[in-house]
């Protein structure tokens, strides 16, 4: 009898799992009137001035629902308005050149929209918020726009009229290059001390106070940020994707700081939704597998990863004694195997680039000079330099052995895993090369800053209207830019430094185009590729559609619902 | 005692004071600082932009005036502003205290009320079945780490079982009263286990031998000899005279408790002290992380000054002056 009792409880605690597993996993976390947002960092603060450094990203994920934009970018990178009756156009003469290289852009705001204590949003707001970025007492990570403009009007409170100094040519996608700010709840604050501005509670805690289809109602430091409905924002006074009323009645945002975690609460089903910054690349490729194997992927959860705009690369110094010489430059790509590496690591799905621009940038060169992975190519172009293989294998010209250090963020596993790879690969060719890691603080803080490496890799974030401007332009080497590479080209730099300035799109590109042939010829900057990282949410969710850009998967908010 | 109390805690304002000044160099002299994060990824960050950053975090200052004012303004009680969280440091740690207490009172309560009478019972029982388990788990225990153990639980009871939910502090719209209360020991089971598990692993091996150390002692022979019944000379003799060195484990597994948590409220994304600790170390947010340490260090002088007194109320010979 004592045998047959433990037989039925051992066999029923082994089928307990199955039992459950195969009750309906596919319902909302908490219930139909919510969706959980599942990420990894916590924003440090949600006013839509002021991001300090890297938690800039899910700052505007969860500021989106609570401040309605100007113009918002769709999933098909189309720009349209929201706040505003229309984007400005060179065309219907509300962008208008002016003598002296200098425009005049004129902006309608859209009537009936209003901060959620019912003051109006009016032209005051945004000529605010443009004061405060420009003041120099003011800590601000993004200033460069906002000074490209001289001086902003509003003839009347729904109507901005903005004087640039000279050109610019996306003056139709911002009004001053921030914003806007609830003057009437920020003025004297700024006025007291413009320094501590980011510290106030209007974008710190619940207090903040927006324009958006959601109001912030609870902020769990470290745990979560809860918006509900905003059952009187004006949807009929704006345009684009904000239109429709919103069908979710509260948004919780999760913050899961350990990714492992994180993958456990999408296997138990916790959150609904996670973003882009919720887990490594690596980690979504498993989790994808174990769904597709266990037959809930596309039944329970849809997985995206979209190839987006952070590019991977490695930067050369072109002020080393071999790398100076562009023949050593090319040899290195060529001796590259990328498309192994990708296959290898990534399962093709993070694709090799040969630019700075992926194949969406609306200055994508398609016919750029590539670089298959070619060692006989790569071994003849530094015979041309004059190398000679010395007594261990490593190549020698004038008594200095081609040995390079290879640094990158130290405890980044797939950079460490890359660059092992690429050393074997060169070693093939020739070249040594040594690794030499070091933790993010010290590499991003001292050692790309004071181009203390050869060769170095990491990732630009770009978004749809990057250019070439800060990085490839020859007079913006540190501290005046972030050229680490150090590269000089006449051209390039005049193109780089041009092309914010150039009104036409078709030219503009044509630019663009022309600097990536400098650059795939020049090559100071090793690419390698374009990161993809997966967003998923569970299928019952409707209408989440992803950018795959810098535009936050809360972009189109006010169309998520729950499937009945 | 009172007079030995008030020594021993002036004796500590010193120590502090040194302390303090140990963790500042530490904190300063780390490679890298707040705004290095700015610089990478945003190509058209400028150089005034981060000297005024430098300016408004005060780093300009040299180090002497950078540490002279942090100690005047801690002594008035502020230890400045969260460069991450954007809010007083000490509101800041006070909120994510109370939130470790929910893990780590349990946690500490539930590793005494186990580890104590299985230690007792193995020392008991030497090599009998029980103390071959409790050794095993101890050993278990004191081997894995923190955080495979909490993701393995989770696996378990969130991911296969779903019994419980795989981390966090609550369920976002529970009501107030009894729902929250039951929703909040939901999520508190996973965490508690581990972080009392550890504890428990290390307290049973130290009960145990303990208690092996004194049953071998003449005194019990002796209180055995005279007849008295085996509950008493284990509960009067054996086990008061055990708990001295154990009520100094016990005491040190409070800060142990605190200090221990980052990993296992990291697992299980609960916004406590631990993981404040951590996250501002590592973003380089120099005013949680000082004021963190420090409290962490006060907690480890005081559980040490907590030991000494129940030293001297558990052993009558010793005598405080």
């Amino acid at each position: 009898m004592r045998k047959g009792w433990w037989i039925l409880l051992v066999g029923g605690l082994l089928a307990l799992p199955g039992l459950l597993l195969a009750a309906p996993a596919v319902q909302p976390a908490v219930s139909p009137d919510t969706v959980v947002v599942g990420t990894q960092q916590e924003p440090a603060n949600i006013g839509i001035l002021f991001c300090d450094g890297c938690t800039m990203f899910v700052g505007t994920m969860v500021a989106t629902p609570l401040f309605v934009p100007v113009v918002e970018m769709t999933d098909e990178w189309k720009w349209q308005p929201v706040a505003v009756q229309k984007l400005p156009s060179l065309k219907d003469g509300d962008w208008r050149l002016l003598p002296g290289n200098k425009m005049q852009v004129t902006w309608r705001l859209r009537r009936g929209l209003r901060w959620q204590d019912g003051r109006p949003l009016t032209a005051e707001d945004f000529i605010f918020a443009w004061r405060v970025n420009l003041n120099p007492r003011f800590p601000s990570a993004g200033r460069d726009v906002s000074e490209r403009v001289e001086n902003i009007r509003a003839p009347d409170p729904y109507t901005l009229v903005v004087q640039w100094k000279k050109k610019y040519a996306f003056a139709n996608l911002t009004v001053n290059g921030v914003g806007y700010l609830p003057r009437h709840l920020l003025a004297s604050a700024y006025q007291r001390d413009p320094t501590k501005l980011p510290q106030n509670a209007w974008g710190t805690s619940e207090q903040t106070v927006g324009t958006g289809p959601y109001r912030i109602v609870e902020w769990r430091k470290g745990s979560s940020i809860t918006l509900e409905r905003w059952d009187r924002f004006p949807y009929e006074a704006v345009g684009g994707s904000w239109g429709t009323r919103a069908q979710i009645r509260r948004l919780v945002f999760r913050f899961v700081p350990d990714t492992n975690t994180q993958v456990a609460n999408v296997l138990a089903g916790t959150v609904d939704v996670f973003d882009e910054t919720a887990m490594p690349f690596v980690q979504g490729l498993e989790l994808e597998k174990r769904l597709q194997r266990e037959g809930r992927l596309g039944r329970e959860w849809m997985l995206r990863a979209e190839p987006g705009l952070v590019w991977e690369h490695i930067d050369l110094n072109v002020d080393n004694f071999h790398l100076r010489d562009k023949r050593v430059r090319q040899a290195l790509v060529y001796g590259i195997n990328r498309e192994l590496i990708v296959q290898q690591l990534f399962e093709g799905k993070q694709p090799i680039s040969h630019g700075p621009f992926p194949p969406k940038h609306y200055g994508y060169n398609p016919t750029l000079k590539k670089y298959p992975h070619d060692p006989a190519r790569a071994r003849q172009l530094l015979a041309e330099a004059g190398y000679r293989p010395g007594p261990d294998g490593i190549l020698v010209k004038d008594g200095q052995r081609l040995s390079l250090t290879f640094m990158t963020t130290a405890g980044n596993r797939t950079r460490e895993a890359v660059q092992q790879i690429i050393q074997q690969q060169l070693r093939e060719i020739g070249v040594e090369i040594r690794i030499q890691n070091q933790p993010a603080r010290v590499y991003f803080g001292e050692t790309l800053p004071s181009r203390k490496f050869d060769m170095a890799m990491y990732a630009w974030v770009f978004n749809p209207i990057s250019d070439c401007e800060g990085i490839f332009t020859g007079d913006t080497l540190p501290p005046h830019g972030q050229n680490y590479p150090g590269w000089k080209h006449e051209e390039a730099t005049r193109l780089c430094h041009a092309v914010p300035e150039e009104l036409d799109e078709g030219q503009r590109a044509r630019m663009l185009r022309r600097f990536q042939e400098i650059y795939a010829e020049e090559m100071p900057v090793i690419p390698l590729y374009f990161r993809a990282d997966y967003v998923g949410w569970k299928a019952l969710v409707r209408n989440l559609r992803p950018t795959g850009a810098d535009a936050p998967i809360t972009w189109n908010v006010t169309n998520w619902a729950w499937a009945r | 005692m009172i007079r030995y109390l008030v020594r021993r805690l002036l004796q500590m304002v010193p120590l502090v004071f040194g302390i303090s000044v140990i963790l500042f160099l530490v904190l300063v002299m780390a490679p890298g600082d707040p705004t290095d994060l700015l610089l990478a990824g945003n190509p058209k960050v400028r150089a005034e932009d981060i000297r005024l950053l430098r300016e408004i975090y005060g780093l300009e200052d040299p180090l002497p005036i950078r540490y002279l004012k942090w100690l005047r303004a801690a002594v008035r009680g502020d230890f400045g502003y969260s460069r991450i969280y954007k809010v007083p440091v000490m509101d800041l740690i006070a909120e994510r205290l109370a939130n470790s207490l929910w893990l780590t009172v349990p946690s500490f309560l539930l590793a005494v009320a186990v580890a104590v009478p299985v230690g007792i019972y193995s020392a008991l029982h030497q090599y009998s079945k029980v103390d071959y388990a409790a050794t095993f788990f101890a050993f278990f225990g004191v081997s894995i780490p923190a955080f495979w153990f909490g993701i393995l639980l989770i696996y378990i009871f969130a991911v296969q079982l779903r019994w419980l939910p795989p981390g966090g502090f609550s369920t976002p719209g529970v009501p107030e009263g009894w729902p929250a209360v039951l929703d909040r020991l939901r999520y508190m089971v996973l965490p508690v286990l581990v972080l009392s598990f550890l504890s428990m692993a290390a307290l049973t091996r130290y009960t145990r031998a303990s208690m092996l150390e004194v049953i071998r002692q003449d005194y019990i022979r002796t209180a055995r000899a005279k007849g008295l019944r085996e509950s008493v000379v284990i509960v009067k003799h054996a086990l008061r005279n055990a708990l001295i060195p154990i009520v100094t484990v016990l005491a040190l597994l409070i800060p142990g408790l605190f200090a221990g948590a980052p990993l296992t409220e990291t697992v299980f994304s609960w916004p406590g002290v631990g993981r404040l600790l951590v996250e501002s170390v590592l973003g380089g947010d120099y005013a949680v992380a000082q004021a963190a340490l420090l409290f962490l260090s006060i907690l480890v002088l005081l559980a040490n000054l907590l030991a000494d007194v129940a030293y001297a109320l558990l052993d009558p010979r010793i005598r405080y002056e």
